[in-house]
Order: C-alpha cells, then sequence, then structure tokens
C-alpha cells in the first residue's frame, strides 16, 4: 500500500538506527542529580520532615509536660539537647512534634490554592471573554492587598487555630497561581492542535483535561513548589502572632513567641524553633530550583 | 459527478475594537464567496498571505462562525445544524493544518494525537488506538514511532500524523491548510504524493489550500484563485493555468518560477503594480482594482459578478462582462 | 500615552471599591457578636439592644457598608471601641511611624542592594558575588520576625549596644535616640528586600553589560565610572519599578518586626486591636494600607508606563 515514492521506506530506513526514546523522566532526574546543592537540601530537608513524621518514636520526652523548676536550661544540657522553654519543657520533643503543624502549614495552602487557583485560571484562559474578565479582576482586587496583611486579616477574622491559617494562605496564594495558571493556559489555546481537538467534536472537558493541563503542568508545578517555603515562612509568622495553636500546643512559630520574652536570660534557646523554620524554608527554596533547572534542562 | 460540497456566499469579518471596547472598524476577511466541491475531485484554492484562504477553511468547518452564507455538504445546510448536531460536520471533513510544530500536542505520544480524535467519538481507547495504529501505517510512518512524542519527529513526518489523525474519522472531504508550505521542497514532494495516494485509497475529496502556484497545479482538478477575500476567477486547473482571464491570476501566474529551462519571467510581463491594501479598509468596488493596470471608473462603484468564459471556468471582472470577449493578457 | 494614564487610574476606582467590600467582608466573617466583647457579660438587654442601634448593626447589610463607606471617604474613621478615642488620631501617628520604619528599611536595603548588586555583576566569580548570592537566598527565606530576634539577641542582649524595643527611651531622646532604636527594626524589616533587590539588581546589571553599546564605550576608553554611569542610567528604570513595589511590601509586612520591636506603627496597631477586637481601628488599619498599596502600585505602574512604551499597548 505504501509507494516507495512518498518517501516512507526510504525515511524507515535512515530512522531504523535511532537509539531508544529517553524517557522525560530519566533525563529530569539525571540533571536533578547533577545539582549538588539541591541534592543536599534534599536529603537534609528529607530527614526534618522525616523526623518530625515520626516524633512519637524519636521524642525522649512528653511536649506538653513540663517541670517550672528546669525552665531555660541552655543547649547541650545533659537529657536536654536543646534545653528547655520557659515552662521546663524539652525544646527538642517539641520541636519534632511542632513541625509537624508548621510543615502542614506550609503544604496545605500550596496544595489548596492550586487546585482553586488552577480551576479558576483554566476556566477563564479556556473560556476567554467576559468570563475571563471577571474571574481576573476579581482576583485582581485580592492583589491590591499586600500577601502579609491579607492572611493576617483573614486569619484574624476567622479565629485561631492551624487551619484558619491554612485557610487564610490558601486565599491568599489563590490569586498568583490563577495568574499564572491563566497566562500559561492562553499560551496553549493559540497552539493549533487545540484547533484540531475542537474540529474533531471533542467537548471542552475533552479538550481541557487532554491537552490543556498536561501542557500547562511544568509551569504551575514549578510556581507551586516556590511557593511552598513562603507558606511555611508565613504561617509560623502568622502562629507568632498568635494566630494559631493555642498555647500549650507546640508548633514552631508559637514557640518563638514564647520564648521571646526570655532572651534576656538564655538568648540562644530562644533562637532554636527560628532555626528549624529558616532551614526548611531553605531546603525547600533550594530543592524547588533544583527542580525548576532540572524541568527546563530538557528543552 | 455532484457536488459534495457546496458554499454560497459565505462571508466573515472580524470588528477591530478600539481602546474602549467600541468597535473602530472591521476586518473583510471573505466576502461572499461561493464555489463547489466535486465528488472525488480536488479544489485547490490560491492566493496571496490575507487573502481569506484560512480563515475560509475555519468557517467551513464551523471553527469560525459565518456572518452570512451556506455551506451545504451533500445537499444538508451545515450552518444550520444546532450545537449537539455539530458531529454531523466532524464526519464530514477534517483539516491538516499549517504549522506541524504546533498542530501536534507535544505532551502526548503520536499515536494517541492521532487516537484522541475517536475516542473522544464515543470508541473505546483500546479500540481508537487499534484504528490508529491501522492509519499510521496508511501514512507510511513504521510502528515503532508509535509511543514517541511529537519532538522526535521531523517536520514531514509530523506532517504525516496529522494526516492520519484528519483520516481516523474517516471524512469524505479533507482540507489542507498550507499543509506542506512550512516543508523542504524534497519532503513536500513526498508528502503530496501521499496525498494523491490516500485520495485514492480512501475516495476523499480534497480541498487544497496554498500560496504556492505549482503546488496547487500539480494536485489540483479545478482552482479557484482568490484576492483579498474574494474569488477572482476559478475553473478547471489546465485552463486556467494555461489561459488565465483575470488580470489578478495572469500576474500571478506569470510571476511564478517558471520550471522551463530557458525561459525567464522577468521580461514576460510587468509586475503587478501597488502593495496590497489593508483588509481593514478594502477597496470598494472590485478589490484589485486599485492594481489593475485595466481599471475603469465603474470598477469602483460596482462589484463585478461572476461571468462564465468557458465550461467549468468563471471570472469576476468587467473586461469579460458578457462573457464572450476574448481574453485580454496583461 | 494619555490615554494609559487616563484608563490606568480610571481602573483604580472599582479596585478600590473592591478593596474597601473585601475590607468590610472580613470583618463581617468574624464568629461571635461584636457587642458581646464590647460589654460585660452581665449587661442588661437594653444596653445590648442600645449599643447594637448605637453602632447601627441592625441595619441591613449593604446598609451598614455604604454608611461606613460614608465616612470613611469624608475621613472619619469612627471611635476605638476599646481605646475611648478617634481612631484617626490613633491611625495617623502610627502611619507614620511605619511610614519611618519602611523608609529606613527602604534606603538601607536599596542602598546595600546596588552596591552589592552591582559590584557582583561586574566580578562574577568574587566573593563579593558569592556574597551576593546568600544574601539574596537568605534574604528571601528568612523569616523577619526570626531576624529580628537574632539582632536583638545579638545587638541588644549580647552586646548591650543598642535598644530592644520602642521608638525612643524614655523622657525622649534626640535624633541619635531615634537611630540608635530605629538600625535594628529596620535591618530586619529590610531582609527580605535586601534579598529581593540584590539578585534583581545583579542580574539586571550582569545582563546590560553583555550589550554591545557597553564594549563600544570601553573600546572608545572611556573611564570606567562614565560606564558606570550609563550601565546605571540604563538599568535604574527595572530596578526602580521593583524598588517602589517592594516599598509596598514593606508596609504591609511591617507588622512582624514591630511586634518584635514593639515600635507604635501601623501594624502593631493592628496586632493589638485584633487581640483586643477593636473592629474600627482593625477596619481603618488594614484598610489604610490597602490603599496606600494600590495608589503606590499606581505610581508604579505609570513610572513603568512611561518608561517601557511596550506596558501602555497591553
Amino acid at each position: 500500500m505504501v509507494q516507495s515514492n512518498t518517501g516512507a521506506v526510504a525515511e524507515k530506513s535512515i530512522f531504523a538506527s535511532q537509539p531508544k526514546e529517553e524517557s522525560q523522566l530519566r533525563l529530569f532526574w539525571e540533571v536533578f542529580y547533577r545539582n549538588k546543592v539541591a541534592l543536599v537540601s534534599l536529603i537534609v530537608l528529607f530527614l526534618i520532615v522525616a523526623s518530625c513524621l515520626l516524633a512519637s518514636v524519636l521524642a525522649p520526652y512528653d511536649p506538653l509536660d513540663g517541670k517550672v523548676t528546669e525552665r531555660l536550661l541552655p543547649l547541650g544540657t545533659h537529657g536536654h539537647i536543646l534545653g528547655t522553654d520557659e515552662q521546663g519543657r524539652d525544646i527538642f520533643t517539641r520541636i519534632l512534634y511542632g513541625g509537624r503543624l508548621s510543615l502542614l502549614a506550609g503544604v496545605m495552602p500550596v496544595l489548596i490554592a492550586a487546585c482553586i487557583g488552577g480551576f479558576l485560571g483554566v476556566t477563564a484562559g479556556y473560556f476567554g471573554g467576559v468570563l475571563n474578565t471577571v474571574i481576573m479582576r476579581t482576583l485582581d482586587i485580592f492583589y491590591s492587598f499586600p500577601a502579609v496583611l491579607l492572611a493576617i486579616g483573614i486569619s484574624s477574622a476567622l479565629g485561631q487555630g492551624m487551619l484558619n491559617i491554612i485557610i487564610a494562605i490558601s486565599i491568599v496564594f489563590v490569586p498568583p497561581v490563577a495568574r499564572i495558571a491563566e497566562s500559561a493556559v492562553k499560551g496553549v489555546m493559540a497552539e493549533e492542535y487545540i484547533e484540531a481537538a475542537k474540529s474533531s467534536g471533542a467537548g471542552h472537558f475533552s479538550i481541557i483535561w487532554n491537552h490543556v493541563l498536561m501542557n500547562i503542568f511544568s509551569k504551575m508545578f514549578v510556581y507551586s513548589t516556590t511557593q511552598i517555603s513562603i507558606s511555611l515562612v508565613l504561617a509560623s509568622g502568622l502562629s507568632f502572632l498568635g494566630l494559631g495553636v493555642s498555647p500549650p500546643a507546640a508548633e514552631w512559630g508559637i514557640m518563638l513567641n514564647n520564648l521571646k520574652q526570655q532572651i534576656f536570660i538564655n538568648p540562644m534557646v530562644t533562637l532554636i524553633p527560628g532555626v528549624f523554620i529558616f532551614l526548611s524554608a531553605l531546603t525547600m527554596n533550594l530543592v524547588a530550583d533544583g527542580l525548576r533547572d532540572a524541568l527546563e534542562a530538557k528543552k | 459527478m455532484d457536488a459534495i460540497l457546496e458554499v454560497s456566499s459565505i462571508s466573515k469579518s472580524f470588528p477591530v475594537k478600539g481602546g474602549w471596547g467600541k468597535a473602530k472598524g472591521a476586518v473583510s476577511a471573505v466576502k461572499e464567496v461561493s464555489f463547489a466541491l466535486q465528488e472525488q475531485g480536488t479544489l485547490g484554492i490560491v492566493g496571496e498571505s490575507g487573502c481569506g484562504k484560512s480563515t475560509l477553511a475555519r468557517l467551513l468547518l464551523r471553527l469560525i462562525e459565518p456572518d452570512a452564507g451556506e455551506v451545504r455538504f451533500r445537499g444538508n445546510n451545515i450552518l444550520e445544524l444546532k450545537d449537539s448536531e455539530l458531529q454531523q460536520i466532524r464526519q464530514s471533513m477534517q483539516m491538516v493544518f499549517q504549522n506541524p510544530y504546533s498542530s501536534l500536542n507535544p505532551k502526548m505520544t503520536i499515536l494517541d494525537n492521532v487516537a484522541f480524535n475517536l475516542w473522544v467519538n464515543g470508541q473505546s481507547k483500546q479500540e481508537a488506538r487499534k484504528r490508529a495504529h491501522y492509519y499510521l501505517e496508511a501514512v507510511g510512518l513504521p510502528r515503532s514511532y508509535a509511543g514517541r512524542y511529537p519532538h522526535s519527529l521531523s517536520g514531514g513526518q509530523r506532517q504525516r500524523v496529522a494526516i492520519a489523525r484528519a483520516l481516523i474519522l474517516e471524512p469524505p472531504i479533507l482540507i489542507a491548510d498550507e499543509a506542506v508550505s512550512a516543508l523542504d521542497k524534497s519532503v513536500q514532494a513526498q508528502v503530496l504524493n501521499l496525498f494523491q495516494d490516500l485520495k485514492k485509497e480512501f475516495s476523499l475529496s480534497l480541498l487544497f489550500i496554498s500560496h504556492d502556484l505549482n503546488v496547487v497545479e500539480y494536485m489540483s482538478d479545478e482552482v479557484m484563485v482568490m484576492y483579498l477575500g474574494t474569488v477572482v476567477e476559478k475553473g478547471p486547473a489546465d485552463r486556467l493555468y494555461s489561459s488565465p482571464y483575470h488580470p489578478y491570476t495572469q500576474a500571478l501566474l506569470n510571476s511564478a518560477p517558471s520550471m522551463e529551462v530557458g525561459v525567464t519571467t522577468l521580461n514576460k510581463h510587468t509586475p503587478i503594480k501597488g502593495e496590497l491594501p489593508s483588509p481593514l479598509n478594502p477597496p470598494s468596488g472590485c478589490r484589485f482594482r486599485t492594481r489593475c493596470n485595466f481599471a475603469e471608473e465603474r470598477c469602483a462603484h460596482q462589484v463585478p459578478e461572476p461571468v462564465k468564459v468557458g465550461p467549468g471556468h468563471e471570472v469576476a471582472c468587467f473586461l469579460y462582462e458578457t462573457g464572450h470577449e476574448a481574453r485580454v493578457v496583461s | 500615552m494619555a490615554h494609559f494614564l487616563i484608563k490606568r487610574v480610571a481602573f483604580m476606582v472599582p479596585t478600590l471599591f473592591g478593596v474597601t467590600l473585601i475590607v468590610f467582608l472580613m470583618l463581617q466573617i468574624v464568629p461571635g457578636d461584636p457587642v458581646n466583647s464590647i460589654l460585660p457579660p452581665d449587661a442588661s438587654e437594653a444596653d445590648r439592644a442600645r449599643m447594637i442601634q448605637e453602632f447601627g448593626l441592625d441595619k441591613p447589610l449593604y446598609v451598614q457598608y455604604f454608611s461606613w463607606l460614608f465616612h470613611i471617604v469624608q475621613g472619619d474613621f469612627g471611635r476605638s471601641l476599646i481605646k475611648r478615642m478617634a481612631v484617626n488620631d490613633l491611625l495617623f501617628e502610627s502611619l507614620w511611624n511605619t511610614f519611618l520604619l519602611s523608609m529606613a528599611a527602604g534606603i538601607v536595603s536599596f542602598g546595600l542592594s546596588i552596591v552589592i548588586g552591582v559590584y557582583s555583576a561586574y566580578k562574577p566569580k568574587s566573593l563579593i558575588a558569592s556574597l551576593a548570592n546568600i544574601i539574596g537566598l537568605t534574604g528571601v527565606t528568612i523569616p523577619n520576625f526570626w531576624a529580628a530576634l537574632i539582632l536583638v539577641g545579638v545587638f541588644s542582649v549580647m552586646l548591650g549596644w543598642l535598644p530592644s524595643s520602642g521608638m525612643s527611651s524614655i523622657g525622649g531622646g534626640g535624633p541619635g535616640d531615634l537611630l540608635a532604636h530605629l538600625i535594628l527594626p529596620a535591618v530586619a524589616a529590610g531582609m527580605t528586600t535586601l534579598g529581593v533587590m540584590t539578585r534583581m539588581v545583579r542580574s539586571t546589571v550582569y545582563d546590560i553589560l553583555q550589550q554591545d553599546f557597553v564594549t563600544t564605550l570601553r573600546a572608545k576608553g572611556v573611564s570606567a565610572v562614565t560606564v558606570l554611569r550609563h550601565v546605571l542610567r540604563n538599568g535604574m528604570p527595572t530596578i526602580l519599578t521593583v524598588a517602589g513595589l517592594q516599598f509596598g511590601y514593606l508596609l504591609g509586612g511591617s507588622v512582624l518586626v514591630e511586634t518584635v520591636f514593639s515600635w507604635p506603627g501601623v501594624g502593631q496597631l493592628i496586632y493589638q486591636a485584633i487581640s483586643q477586637r477593636d473592629f474600627p481601628v482593625i477596619q481603618a488599619g488594614v484598610l489604610m494600607i490597602a490603599v496606600l498599596f494600590v495608589c503606590l502600585n499606581l505610581i508604579v505602574d505609570l513610572f513603568h508606563g512611561m518608561i517601557d512604551p511596550r506596558v501602555r499597548h497591553t
């Protein structure tokens, strides 16, 4: 059936010796491995996260138990490697347990915002027109608030608690995510394969699911990963202001708040929770950078 | 044979918005274009960039909605179909697009790029993939290519995939919108021959759009020449190329590089004068008059109607009003 | 250009409307009855009813919104529920204090970032350039309230050089005293800005240095200082645009630093009002900062449009 003057057979022989198609995933990991900084960061981050998840196994004490006679013991005290806080509770234990909430508050808002913001951005970008204007202009209004202020406003309105902090930060993150999604979708809509898909009779949902989403994924992924470290710092900041968990619960932000009065007595101990917030945010940032470089490398 | 597709007076203009969203003017992209595509024939549509040929293709598929006119597929006016009935258009005609680098989804395998058209129309993915294999083979791609991604294929190979994708819905009409323009000359020849073979094998009627005159001549039974959204001449390919009537057609053909040894085109005639007018403000009456050597007073006031000058051959020009004048050569 | 200007300013109106709406709505979702938090628990029904009427809480929501808006536009922010003074008095002094802090933070970070950024663009392999990298990364990731605590810990507690809180020493002090109180908060507040700006200055200047006109200038034998002047003039528009935006973030994000240093600014005012549930103050504070932010964005946009014609035609 295939005539030789269509060139098909000729092409076949030329390409017969071509190497097997490299999986895009493999290429991605190769580049990532070569980035030493990102790799080390990933390991450190993994250690922090794993320790917090295994808090009940690793922690030597009860996070809520404290002997007032043993308050504010310095670093390296026997039995209390990171010292004790103003109520005599072991800081190392509270760091492990508290980390769960802090890290959760770093990740959850990003996931929630990615879903909601992604949905809004895709809808606005795909359908265009009035819908686009309405969605994007409404989101623009939220952009008029500095992020920290908006987060404070919303979480204080909702009341205390880590859940409310998560909700507040999610809301703050939705507009930028939606913007990224909308602009990425607009880029995709200009491609001819979308026209081809429309002329095949595919419904909107099929086109979005099969053609749009996969082509905006890497942009969204890169942006969302950079948001995680911001979310972590923001959440602990809100918690530091007292908008998070109530005492005596453990969480990095509130620990910093509790301890800040004691800075005149034992400055080193008071700074420990911050070290962990900083370290987590730093490693997340470096890993996110590494991921972005790796994703862009294959082009 | 009967016409499988009849288009009557189809028009489309795009409003241009000013700063505050108010209409500032309109681009008349297609104006009262009529033609017929014969069963299992090939109609070539030729013209400069901006003459409206790509818009026309999209109007037929209803990717863009026409402002006026009729499009009859085997007698049924497809412009009247409700959204739910648009399926009928999908099954009746498909298009192969110009840019091989943006007409395939880079995140899907080429098998899925082709199979997609079928599984969104009700088939199971498995069935769709099986059929996709069949069509990939039909366009000359080895089976081993099925799991590859578009970025590892050459332009010519991608166009083959695009053709397979268009064919999988088994449309009787295939529209090729500048389908080979982005390819190297050597690859062009292969793809054009592929079109011919597929046309015979699947009994297709082909609408072949291009700005390249030689390509159109090679492929078409009948040819339609467009200028700034209007049809200036149409007729059987051999007649149109050997004795063009419309001044624009003549100028166009005369400026095409000749394949004959020893023949230079430069001293055959004077080139078309002037620049292509802005589509925002097309010339009144006959749109070619601003560049025509034979323009008269009335060309600005009246739009010339198509006049028959031979079997199946029509021209829209006042030079041939009664249809019996001798051919004027520019 | 005029067209762009008008359009951009016109957009501000619905934006500001939206901002007021959000601020208003934000406080409507607060669970619990605002009246309950003001009155003692044993207050009589009559007292409650009177209070509700006094604050107009019995009227439908949109009436409350518009009457609030009406007062706001005239500059009347109502009375604080807790402090029994007009909100205006509280607000404008603290706005000024925050502005002072932000300016100081801005100047410090802006100045430092230009110096470090330009140097590392010129000498990408130097120690300073590595320092720039670290600053860039640290500034962006460090929690500024923690940085504030570190600064206090080091400079106030351990070294005793600088005061740890407040805006002035007890009994008042001159400009030197103010400066001493200002340094630590300004550095803490400016860390993020320093990080962002250093990265940005460095990459902008680096890109400019690659351009042909710089090579031409050098080939002509022009002095290095002159070259620098040209480079800076070229890069200033972008840098200033980002600096303007960063200033907005400084204004808005001051809450955390102000809390650590007990700096009497708007941030602290809002924070205290939150814990005391002093709604008129919260509303006024958040609103003022948001309005300032919108105006600042407008100025930055107009400036951007002035220097980069492409922006005018989006």
